[in-house]
């Protein structure tokens, strides 16, 4: 079944598609330890999307332990953050565009420890990869 | 005991000192800072210079940087985005874009520059393996490439 995007029924979609995915649990492992893993996704309005929606992802050793939509980023401890219009989410969720070009490119602002990511490219693509694996329906369409 | 303790202390006249590992008092007249080009640096420009910030910080990257004039081109393959950053005795700047002729390049994908980037794997040993590609003057890659490698994570 399709879920809407976003809404805590993705979320918790997207958070079986991470625990399933074997590319996220061995490139994973040292990712959040020693360190926050959290993500805070701020999506900003257009594209179907009336207002700025947050979603949180909490990651630890290569597992998902939460995912949900908050309504506010001071609701949570975030180590990373990753800003873009809903528009652009929409697409790297269907698989139409690269979650990680779009971070190259400036389409996606990420905020946190830049080094953690590089260190743990690997894994930041395996999670990327699955948030387009699972059918989704979309705002706007 | 006391001579044991600073590994940064202060001179008489209020600049930094730092006791670098080649066992060197040297006198830090100014702190290296990455300057950025006239446009809003792209999303590998922003990774690239939160790495720089802290790979300056080492003695020995800083000393091998301010000897250096040239420019180093660092493209990301399947994105396309390149920046390049620029080597003036000691003042490092990085913009948006390729400039033509750069003194070195080098070309990778995200995983490939994230796992040199970090320290994971050595630059001469993806080279060779034909996991990322360069050209220009090798040595003064070898030479740049240390102010985008962090080793100490």
């Amino acid at each position: 079944m399709a879920v809407l995007y976003p809404s805590q029924d993705w979320c918790d979609e997207w958070k079986k598609a991470i625990n399933s995915n074997q590319a996220v649990a061995e490139t994973g492992k040292n990712w959040g330890v020693d360190f926050n893993g959290n993500w805070v996704f701020e999506l900003h309005p257009g594209g179907g999307l009336e207002k700025t929606w947050y979603v949180y992802l909490e990651a630890q050793n290569g597992k998902c332990t939460d995912a949900r939509v908050i309504n506010n980023p001071s609701e949570v401890n975030a180590g990373f953050y990753a800003i873009g219009s809903y528009a652009d989410y929409k697409a790297v969720v269907k698989g139409e565009k690269d979650f990680i070009e779009g971070v190259m490119k400036g389409i996606f602002k990420i905020k946190g420890d830049m080094s953690k990511i590089m260190r743990n490219a690997k894994f930041i693509r395996a999670v990327a990869n699955s948030i387009s694996s699972f059918k989704a329906t979309y705002l706007g369409e | 005991m006391e001579f044991l303790k600073p590994h940064v202390s202060s001179n008489p006249f209020g600049q930094p000192l730092r006791w670098d590992s080649s066992r060197n008092w040297e006198v830090m007249l100014s702190v290296p800072e990455v300057k950025v080009g006239k446009q809003e640096l792209s999303g590998l420009g922003l990774i690239l210079k939160q790495v720089m910030e802290e790979t300056l910080q080492d003695p020995n990257t800083w000393k091998t940087i301010k000897k250096l004039k040239g420019n180093l081109v660092v493209r990301e393959k399947e994105s396309s985005v390149a920046v390049t950053i620029s080597f003036n005795h000691g003042e490092v700047q990085i913009q948006n874009g390729a400039i033509d002729k750069p003194t070195a390049f080098v070309e990778g994908g995200f995983e490939e520059l994230s796992e040199i980037s970090s320290g994971q794997v050595g630059p001469i040993w993806a080279l060779l393996r034909g996991k990322i590609k360069a050209g220009g003057n090798l040595l003064r890659l070898l030479k740049m490439s240390k102010v985008i490698i962090n080793q100490k994570q």
